[in-house]
C-alpha cells in the first residue's frame, strides 16, 4: 500500500516535471513577436560563443536594437562556454529546421563546425561568420571582423615610435598560441614593430586571455627578466592583469604595455595609464553588418565576402588621425 | 510488489522496472508530453528529420550517461567522464593523422586509453577508498591536461575516412538513417541485458543497495566495484568515437559541460544518486528530455539561457520526487 502510494506521488511529481516544462514552452510565446506577423517577418539568428564575455553581449544587444529598428525578428543564441563546439553546432541545426534564412555566427572551432555549416547550406541558408573566420575560411558568405593584422601593426607602429631610442626588451602575453586572433595580433604588432622585433622578444607566456593568468605570467616573466620594458598583450584583461604585477613590483611607468579590443574596462585602464596604447574593435558594428547583411539576403541582392569593421587605436593623449582616435571618443565607444 | 524484495531481487525489479515501474513512467510522461507541447507550438518540430537530429544531438552526452549509470548505481559518480572521452579522440585523431596509424589501430588505442583511465578510476575508489567524487575529480584534472599537453591545444582536422565512421548513414529508400544513434541505442541495449540479465548486474544493484549485505551474501565487492569503472571506460571510448564522427575535428576543448550533462540525464531519468534504484532505459528518455527541451525551446525561438533555466528547473523536480520516495519508503 505504503509504496504504491509512493509511485503514485513519484509519477505525479515526475509528470510534474514535464508538466513545468510545457509551462514553461507556453509562456515562451510571451517572448515571441505575434505569430501571423512572424510569418512574413525576415528572422536572423545571431550566434556568439558564450553569453558571459561583454564582448557579445555588446553584440547581442546592438543585433537587437538594430532588428528591433528594421522590423527583423532577432534570435540569440551561444555555445555554453569558450570552444564549445557541439552546442553550437545543434544550434545550427535547430535553427535551419526552424526555417531561418541567415545565420550570423562566432564560431567557437572554426574548423569543427564545418560540418553544420555545410548543411546550413544544403538547406539554403547563408552563414555569416563574425570576428572568427571559418577553416576554410571562403566558406562563409561574408566575413565580418576586425582585421587582426592590421590592428597588430598599429600597435607595433605605435611601440616602435613609443620606444624611441631605448632598444626594447619585449614581452609576449599570448592568448591561445595557434588561435587566428592571437597569431594575427601577434605578428601584426611584430611586423609594425619592425626589424629586429622578434629578435627582441625575451618572454613569450601564456594567458588564455584570462587576467588572472596574465598577472602570473607577468609575475614569472619579471622575476626572469626584470629589464622587460615593452608588453604585448592579446587582450585587455591580460593588459590588466600584467599591469597589475608591474604596479606590484614598483615598476608602473618604466613598462610599456600594448593591448587591443576597445572593451570599457581597457580604454578606461588608458585614462587610468594602465595600459599605454589600445587597438579599439567594435562588435556593435559587426552585429549591425549581420542584421543588414540578412535583410539584403532576404531582398535577393549580392553581399560582400569581407567586412571590414574597422580598427582605431587610443592612447592618453592620442587625437583623431590615420587609424587613431582621442581617449574621449573610445570612452564614448567602447564597450 | 514491496519494495523490499527489490533488495532481494533487484534483477527482477530492474526488469520490471526499467519497463513498466513508475521510476521510467514519470519520465516518460514527461518526454511525452514536451514533445505533444513542442509539436503542437512548432510543428516542424514532429517531423522525422528534426527527431533524428535531436536524438544525433544528444548521442554524446547519452552514451557517455550510461557509463555514468553504472557508477551512479554503485552510489559512485564520475566527474571525469568528458575529459577521458575527449583524451580518447584526440588520441584517435593524432596517431592516425600526425603519426600516420591505420585508423583502425588508432580507434584501438583511443579505446585502450579511455579503458585503463576508467579502471584506474576503478583502483582509486575499490584499492584506495578514495570517495569517487575526489577520485574523479583528480582524473578530470589528469585527462584535461594529458588531452592538452598530448595535442599541443590545437584541433586535429582532415581525419580519415577510418575515423568518422560513425558518421555514416545507411540508406532507407530516400531517406538517409545515421549510424550514430543507432549506436547509442546498442550501447543502452547491451548494458540492459547486462544489468538485468546477468549474475553480474544483479551484483551492482545489490552493492549499490548496500555493500555491507552485499559482501555478506559472498561478492568480491571491490572486483565488482572496478569491473563497473572499466566498463564505463570503455562506453566512453565509444563515445570518443561518436563526437570525432559528428565535428570531423580532434578537439581538445570539447566536452567540458558533459560530465555534468550525463549527471544531469541519470537524474531526470530517475536514476537514484544514492545508487542501487534506476537503470539506462531512464537515462535514455533523461537525455532525450534535455535534448528536446533545447531543441524545441530553439525551434520556438527561446534564448540560450532560458533553455538552461529550464533544465535546472527540471532536475530539481525529479530530484525533489526521488527524495519523496525515499522518505515515504522509510
Amino acid at each position: 500500500m505504503t509504496s504504491s502510494r509512493a509511485g503514485l506521488i513519484r509519477t505525479a511529481l515526475r509528470v510534474g516535471a514535464g508538466v513545468t516544462a510545457a509551462g514553461l514552452l507556453s509562456s515562451s510565446s510571451w517572448f515571441l513577436p505575434d505569430p501571423a506577423g512572424a510569418q512574413n517577418k525576415i528572422t536572423v539568428a545571431l550566434i556568439t560563443k558564450t553569453l558571459s564575455n561583454p564582448f557579445f553581449v555588446a553584440m547581442g544587444a546592438a543585433a537587437k536594437e538594430e532588428a528591433a529598428k528594421k522590423n527583423v525578428t532577432l534570435i540569440f543564441e551561444a555555445g555554453k562556454y569558450d570552444g564549445d563546439n557541439a552546442t553550437q553546432m545543434s544550434e545550427m541545426d535547430d535553427l535551419v529546421t526552424r526555417g531561418v534564412k541567415t545565420i550570423a555566427l562566432v564560431p567557437n572551432l572554426s574548423a569543427g563546425i564545418v560540418p553544420a555549416v555545410k548543411r546550413a547550406h544544403a538547406a539554403g541558408v547563408k552563414v555569416l561568420a563574425i570576428d572568427t573566420a571559418l577553416d576554410p575560411a571562403d566558406l562563409s558568405d561574408s566575413f565580418i571582423a576586425t582585421d587582426n593584422l592590421k590592428a597588430g601593426i598599429l600597435n607595433g607602429k605605435w611601440a616602435k615610435d613609443a620606444m624611441g631610442s631605448q632598444t626594447a626588451k619585449i614581452a609576449l602575453l599570448e592568448g591561445t598560441p595557434g588561435g587566428e586572433v592571437n597569431s594575427d595580433r601577434m605578428n601584426g604588432f611584430l611586423q609594425g614593430f619592425g626589424d629586429p622585433g622578434r629578435k627582441l622578444v625575451v618572454a613569450d607566456e601564456i594567458t588564455n586571455g584570462d587576467q588572472g593568468k596574465g598577472q602570473t605570467a607577468m609575475e614569472n616573466v619579471l622575476n626572469a627578466h626584470p629589464d622587460v620594458n615593452l608588453v604585448w598583450t592579446v587582450n585587455e584583461p591580460a593588459a590588466l592583469g600584467a599591469a597589475t604585477a608591474i604596479k606590484a613590483r614598483g615598476l608602473s611607468g618604466k613598462i610599456k604595455i600594448v593591448s587591443m579590443d576597445g572593451g570599457c574596462r581597457g580604454v578606461k585602464g588608458v585614462q587610468d595609464g594602465l595600459i599605454d596604447s589600445d587597438v579599439m574593435q567594435f562588435p556593435k558594428k559587426m552585429a549591425i553588418a549581420a542584421v543588414d547583411l540578412a535583410i539584403d539576403i532576404a531582398a535577393g541582392k549580392t553581399i560582400p565576402k569581407r567586412v571590414d569593421t574597422g580598427e582605431l587605436l587610443i592612447t592618453k593623449t592620442s587625437t583623431e588621425g590615420d587609424g587613431t582616435e582621442t581617449l574621449d571618443f573610445g570612452l564614448a565607444n567602447c564597450w | 510488489m514491496s519494495e523490499t524484495a527489490s533488495v532481494a531481487r533487484p534483477g527482477m525489479l530492474s526488469l520490471v522496472g526499467s519497463i513498466r515501474g513508475a521510476r521510467t513512467l514519470g519520465p516518460l510522461a514527461g518526454l511525452v508530453i514536451l514533445c505533444i507541447a513542442f509539436g503542437v507550438a512548432a510543428p516542424v518540430f514532429l517531423t522525422p528529420r528534426n527527431l533524428i537530429q535531436i536524438v544525433q544531438q544528444v548521442m554524446e552526452v547519452g552514451t557517455l550517461a550510461v557509463g555514468q549509470t553504472l557508477i551512479i548505481l554503485t552510489a559512485g559518480i564520475d566527474l571525469s567522464n568528458g575529459a577521458i572521452m575527449v583524451l580518447g579522440s584526440i588520441v584517435m585523431a593524432k596517431l592516425a593523422v600526425a603519426s600516420g596509424v591505420p585508423a583502425p589501430l588508432a580507434i584501438l588505442a583511443g579505446l585502450l586509453v579511455t579503458t585503463v583511465l576508467g579502471l584506474c578510476n576503478g583502483l582509486i575508489v575499490a584499492l584506495f577508498r578514495v570517495p569517487p567524487f575526489v577520485a574523479t575529480l583528480g582524473m578530470l584534472n589528469l585527462a584535461y591536461a594529458t588531452t592538452l599537453l598530448y595535442s599541443g591545444q590545437a584541433s586535429v582536422d582532415n581525419l580519415p575516412p577510418g575515423l568518422l565512421i560513425l558518421d555514416s548513414h545507411i540508406p532507407i529508400g530516400s531517406f538517409a538513417l545515421p549510424i550514430g544513434p543507432l549506436v547509442m541505442l546498442a550501447v543502452i541495449a547491451v548494458m540492459w541485458y547486462l544489468l538485468n540479465q546477468t549474475g553480474w548486474g544483479r551484483h551492482i544493484y545489490a552493492f549499490g543497495n548496500n555493500v555491507e549485505a552485499a559482501r555478506l551474501t559472498g561478492i568480491n565487492v571491490t572486483r565488482l566495484q572496478i569491473s563497473a569503472y572499466l566498463s564505463a571506460g570503455i562506453i566512453y571510448g565509444i563515445a570518443a568515437l561518436l563526437v570525432l564522427g559528428r565535428t570531423t575535428v580532434g578537439d581538445p576543448n570539447a566536452g567540458q559541460t558533459d560530465n555534468l550533462d550525463s549527471i544531469t540525464a541519470v537524474v531526470i531519468g530517475g536514476t537514484s544518486l544514492f545508487g542501487g534504484r534506476g537503470g539506462v532505459i531512464g537515462t535514455l528518455i533523461g537525455a532525450l528530455i534535455v535534448g528536446v527541451l533545447r531543441n524545441g525551446l530553439t525551434l520556438v525561438g527561446v534564448e540560450a539561457l532560458w533553455q538552461t533555466f529550464a533544465t535546472g528547473i527540471i532536475v530539481i523536480v525529479a530530484v525533489a520526487a526521488d527524495e519523496a520516495t525515499r522518505r515515504k519508503r522509510a
